[in-house]
């Protein structure tokens, strides 16, 4: 019975599309504005760009839309997202694999967002972009580089990617869907 | 204008200088901040990631604060606000957002951003209708977009090309303008799909044989209803079926009995197809050429993802073009015999204890499946790859021979040599060099 139940609201989950609220950050040039792009909805529609920040909607599996936002930028204005960190379902964090100068700010960076309260347990899925490139950092240098092992309170997942080419972007979209819905289920 | 707008993007002296000459062409004074953000942005096309756009703004509220003194608590509050703003516009205006911001939450938002005070509340109730009542407007500079030179920023209403934007499952891959590819096989054959991709059965009412024409290009198997399709060169209509070969293996169908000359496909992604082929020598044929092509032009892997739950994860199998030669493929897939060699050893040295979560030991089956396949799919391709190289050192000679031959006779030689290491963009100066010692 409970397999039943369980195959019938996913059907009807199907035909239901909640949105989920997706924030993107990482230091500059790391290739959010790319993986933005690439990812977004209907590329052939002529929709007009609105001045602001950058901001796209993806929908990576069946009944499940993510609207990704682009939170760049200094401290200074790190409090305006305070209003987008309620209800935030969870992170994208997008390194530049070859900057191995700036992996340090990058994980400071990281740790400043998900320390505040509001991002408690929300999953993160980090891009170890430019993976294409020689002297690209590899996966597991990327978790030490930003001490991911340290994080316990969420669940994490770090794949490489070439955000140029789209190599890796399905899968890791894929995999925040997954940890969404379960997070769902859980509260 | 005698300097590089680009350049106020950047975050360096000579940029904060650009940006402090260009913005003294502004005034102003006595402006509203929201009045003066809609000036200043009907100049100046701001795009680029948040970063570059936040710098831009802090240059323009220095310059506010300097025509306006004392207007906010700070230059650093005046900036705050103008993101605040701009983020507003693009809360209410942007038609893929769902709830809007309400005017008490952009209030909100704001407290304690005026340098530990607040802003003037009738100040923010003003700006925030203003920005509801009509969105910031722009006029991109043509010069400006054309340096830009980022077709998908600015326009995304590019005009439909002649082939397919995606491939298979996967809506975010490149694919390759298919008229630049090289056309390895083609002809009719049956198609049955049994396995989506990772490995889900397909279900039975889509499971059954269908007829179509096929053609290999370069990665990707184009299937159409017929050859006519081919010919129109609408590739779009076969890219509903048409699937990528990176990283695949085709073996004989041998367990497959109901029919004859049938290879089972296994993609890079896990989805299985059979095909069904009119004769042995086809059935060869089309075996060896597309586990070649796999074998020589797909890129090495990438590590497989590393979450915080300790699952068995494939790694990533991209679908770009590799970049080293046929030597070099055959080095890097050799490595990975060695390698999955100590994996597999591993593997089966650690299995899981008796009486494991059943989720454990399934993982194990499904990495042991995993690595026996891969050994099996690189051995094929070192095979490959290996009697290729073999056949090239003995052409080698040979070809010295034919260029003191009749010139006909050369070029047939050159064209059966096919650079099926390079990427396409390599492929013109692959042939170049090779051509001119011959003239």
């Amino acid at each position: 019975m409970g397999i039943l139940w369980a195959k019938i609201s996913e059907a009807l989950d199907a035909f239901r599309n909640v949105p989920a609220r997706i924030l993107m950050l990482g230091l500059d040039a790391a290739g959010k504005t790319t993986i933005l792009y690439k990812i977004k909805l209907n590329e052939n529609v002529s929709t007009i760009p609105t001045i602001g920040f950058n901001v796209e909607t993806v929908s990576p599996v069946k009944g499940l839309t993510f609207t990704v936002w682009d939170i760049g930028g200094q401290d200074k204005i790190r409090p305006l997202w305070r209003h987008y960190f309620q209800n935030v379902d969870g992170l994208i964090y997008v390194v530049d694999s070859i900057d191995r100068e700036r992996i340090t700010e990058s994980r400071n960076e990281l740790f400043g967002i998900c320390d505040t309260d509001e991002m408690r347990g929300v999953p993160i899925v980090v891009l170890a972009n430019k993976q294409d490139l020689p002297g690209a950092m590899s996966v597991s240098e990327m978790i030490d580089g930003l001490t991911l092992r340290k994080v316990r309170d969420r669940k994490w997942y770090v794949l490489g990617t070439n955000a140029l080419t789209g190599e890796g972007i399905y899968e890791s979209m894929h995999t925040l869907a997954k940890f969404v819905k379960e997070r769902r289920k859980s509260v | 204008m005698g300097f590089d707008l680009k350049e106020i993007r950047k975050r360096n002296d000579f940029s904060n200088l650009v940006a402090e000459e260009y913005l003294k062409f502004f005034d102003f004074t006595n402006d509203t901040l929201d009045v003066a953000l809609r000036k200043f942005l009907k100049q100046f096309s701001l795009i680029g990631e948040t970063q570059e756009r936040e710098r831009v703004l802090a240059h323009f509220s220095r310059h506010f604060m300097q025509n306006n003194p004392g207007s906010f608590n700070s230059e650093d509050a005046c900036h705050t606000l103008v993101c605040a703003i701009m983020l507003l516009n693009t809360d209410l205006h942007n038609q893929t957002i769902g709830r809007k911001m309400t005017c008490a939450e952009f209030i909100e938002n704001l407290a304690e951003l005026n340098d530990g005070e607040n802003f003037s509340k009738d100040i923010l109730k003003n700006i925030y209708h203003a920005i509801k009542n009509e969105a910031i407007e722009w006029a991109p500079d043509e010069e400006f977009q054309e340096m830009e030179n980022r077709p998908n920023e600015l326009t995304p209403a590019n005009p439909l090309p002649s082939f397919p934007q995606s491939v298979g499952k996967n809506p975010f891959l490149d694919v390759p303008d298919p008229n630049q590819t090289t056309e390895y096989k083609k002809g009719y054959v049956m198609r049955k799909c049994c396995a989506e991709p990772d490995g889900k059965k397909t279900p039975i009412g889509k499971r059954g044989w269908r007829m179509f024409y096929a053609t290999l290009r370069d990665l990707i198997l184009y299937l159409h209803k017929d050859e006519h399709g081919m010919k129109r060169a609408s590739f779009v209509e076969g890219s509903h079926n048409a699937i990528r070969i990176h990283h695949c293996l085709a073996s004989k169908a041998a367990d497959y009995t109901k029919k004859q000359h049938v290879f089972r496909l296994q993609t890079s992604d896990w989805a299985e197809y059979l095909f069904q082929t009119s004769n042995s020598k086809e059935l060869q044929e089309w075996i060896d050429t597309i586990n070649y092509v796999a074998a020589s032009l797909s890129a090495p892997s990438l590590p497989s993802g590393v979450g915080s739950q300790k699952r068995f994860q494939r790694p990533l199998l991209p679908s770009s073009y590799t970049r080293l030669n046929l030597q070099d493929q055959l080095k890097e897939n050799e490595s990975r015999i060695a390698a999955l060699e100590v994996e597999l050893h591993d593997h089966r040295t650690l299995p899981p204890e008796k009486g494991s979560k059943a989720r454990i030991i399934q993982d194990y089956i499904d990495k042991e499946n995993y690595l026996e396949h891969e050994m099996k799919r690189y051995k094929t391709y070192v095979y490959l790859l290996q009697s290729k190289i073999a056949s090239h050192a003995e052409l080698e000679p040979s070809l010295v021979e034919t260029a003191i031959d009749e010139e006909g006779q050369r070029v047939t030689n050159m064209a059966s040599k096919k650079p099926l290491h390079r990427r396409i963009s390599d492929r013109t100066e692959f042939y170049m060099p090779t051509l001119s010692t011959l003239v």
